[in-house]
């Protein structure tokens, strides 16, 4: 279980509770937290579930794999601390998570 | 948009004849015919002095004479004869295209000629395999391209449009599994384990109860699809009571918005059944109607929309978005 905070664009916090093997972008989805689409349901091929992760926790994270960042790539959206959120797998370790979700994921 | 130093098929060798056949390659026109002597010519159908298309005249012999003026080229292009002069400029002189027959097509370079390698002809050997029996045919379709493409890359459409050939509820229920084959081919494959055999796989394997099924495309750009397709009884993994097929797509742009679909389908049993050949062609045929209805309605739409990028991507786009990207680094080679 880790409790996540989802920033919105213009600032709104919300923090929620998600359990762990779920993923960061089901932790948004499921709590109906505004930011994250989903589009493909969390399969990684959409690239609308993307996030900027606060900078003290970039290096704590499951590393990103090819796949994800040839979505990334494809969507042109590579950029420091930018992560696919349905490929983030929540464990404990991630208590206190804090992302960042972009105005649009267009 | 269009890949041009690469072989694409221009029409089946039957095609071609003593008699001028035209098509529309990657934008251009194109004239085709024989030789005395058989071999294929291809050659831009466009005369170079006022336009007229070539076709509208004659093949005298091996030359070309076009139907407007009587300006004659030889079948390297270059002009042989103008009316009512002597000199015949530099200038005058027609593009003609490197072929190459093989696998029941003619292959055409339309790109850079220089470049034009027949080693570099795609592997289409099921054709001209004793150990496979082929049903051929042919579609037209008014779609850009990457539409049909993108269609072949995900299967699912299967459950829904080809009900009656194809298609049941295992296929769309079945996730894929997609990798890439060398940083070239994109490979999309599903399992569809104790599933209902559809009524192709009735006619082609005999089936009376469930079985285990599978379906991978493999793309390479600019438009080559090989669907391997296979069934067996279910939970038995006995080949021999089941039958594989290859499915053969080969897609060459005619315009911006419109495509030649050459297909095959290859089937490794009863390979000596003529009957069973016109039974699985006039099966594809039916199910490739049913393509180029929902194909072209497509491209209407997307075409009001403005784009030819699907507008939200599902699980099931895995396979197309994959060969979107494989296309659009081939392109970016180029």
């Amino acid at each position: 279980m880790a409790l996540i905070t989802y920033i919105a664009h213009d600032g709104t916090s919300c923090e929620v509770d998600v359990p762990s093997g779920h993923s960061v972008m089901e932790g948004a989805i499921q709590n109906s937290v505004d930011g994250i689409v989903a589009e493909c349901g969390g399969n990684c091929v959409c690239a609308t579930c993307s996030i900027m992760v606060a900078e003290a926790w970039r290096d704590r994270l499951p590393a990103m794999d090819e796949t994800e960042d040839a979505m990334l790539e494809m969507a042109d959206k590579q950029a420091p601390g930018i992560r696919l959120a349905c490929q983030i797998e929540v464990s404990d370790a991630l208590d206190g998570l804090v992302v960042h979700m972009p105005e649009s994921q267009n | 948009m269009f890949m041009t130093d690469c072989w694409q098929v221009a029409a089946y060798a039957s095609e071609v004849s003593r008699e001028f056949l035209t098509r529309m390659i990657t934008d251009v026109p194109v004239l085709l015919y024989r030789t005395e002597t058989g071999e294929v010519v291809a050659m831009q159908d466009r005369c170079p002095h006022r336009w007229a298309p070539l076709s509208l005249g004659k093949l005298d012999g091996d030359v070309v004479q076009c139907g407007y003026h009587g300006i004659r080229f030889g079948q390297d292009g270059g002009c042989v004869h103008v009316p009512g002069q002597a000199i015949i400029p530099k200038t005058a002189k027609v593009p003609v295209y490197p072929t190459v027959e093989r696998y029941s097509f003619v292959w055409i370079w339309m790109g850079d000629s220089d470049k034009a390698d027949p080693d570099l002809v795609p592997d289409f050997h099921w054709l001209d395999s004793a150990d496979w029996a082929c049903a051929e045919g042919y579609h037209f379709i008014d779609a850009d391209y990457r539409f049909i493409v993108d269609n072949l890359l995900d299967l699912s459409h299967e459950t829904y449009v080809h009900p009656e050939t194809i298609g049941n509820q295992a296929v769309a229920d079945s996730p894929v599994k997609v990798s890439v084959d060398e940083g070239r081919t994109v490979r999309v494959h599903r399992d569809m384990l104790g599933c209902a055999a559809p009524p192709q796989f009735v006619t082609l394997g005999g089936f009376t109860g469930p079985i285990d099924r599978w379906q991978t495309t493999l793309y390479t750009p600019p438009g080559f699809c090989v669907i391997e397709v296979g069934a067996v009884p279910a939970g038995t993994g006995d080949q021999s009571r089941g039958f594989e097929g290859r499915v053969l797509n080969l897609i060459t742009p005619a315009t911006a918005k419109s495509s030649h679909y050459f297909w095959a389908h290859a089937r490794n049993v009863r390979r000596d059944d003529a009957a069973l050949t016109d039974a699985i062609r006039d099966s594809i045929v039916e199910t490739f109607n049913q393509d180029k209805v929902v194909l072209e309605a497509q491209q209407i739409e997307a075409d009001r929309v403005g784009t030819v990028d699907p507008g939200i991507l599902f699980a099931i786009d895995a396979g197309p978005v994959q060969g979107r990207r494989m296309l659009q680094k081939a392109l970016e080679k180029a």
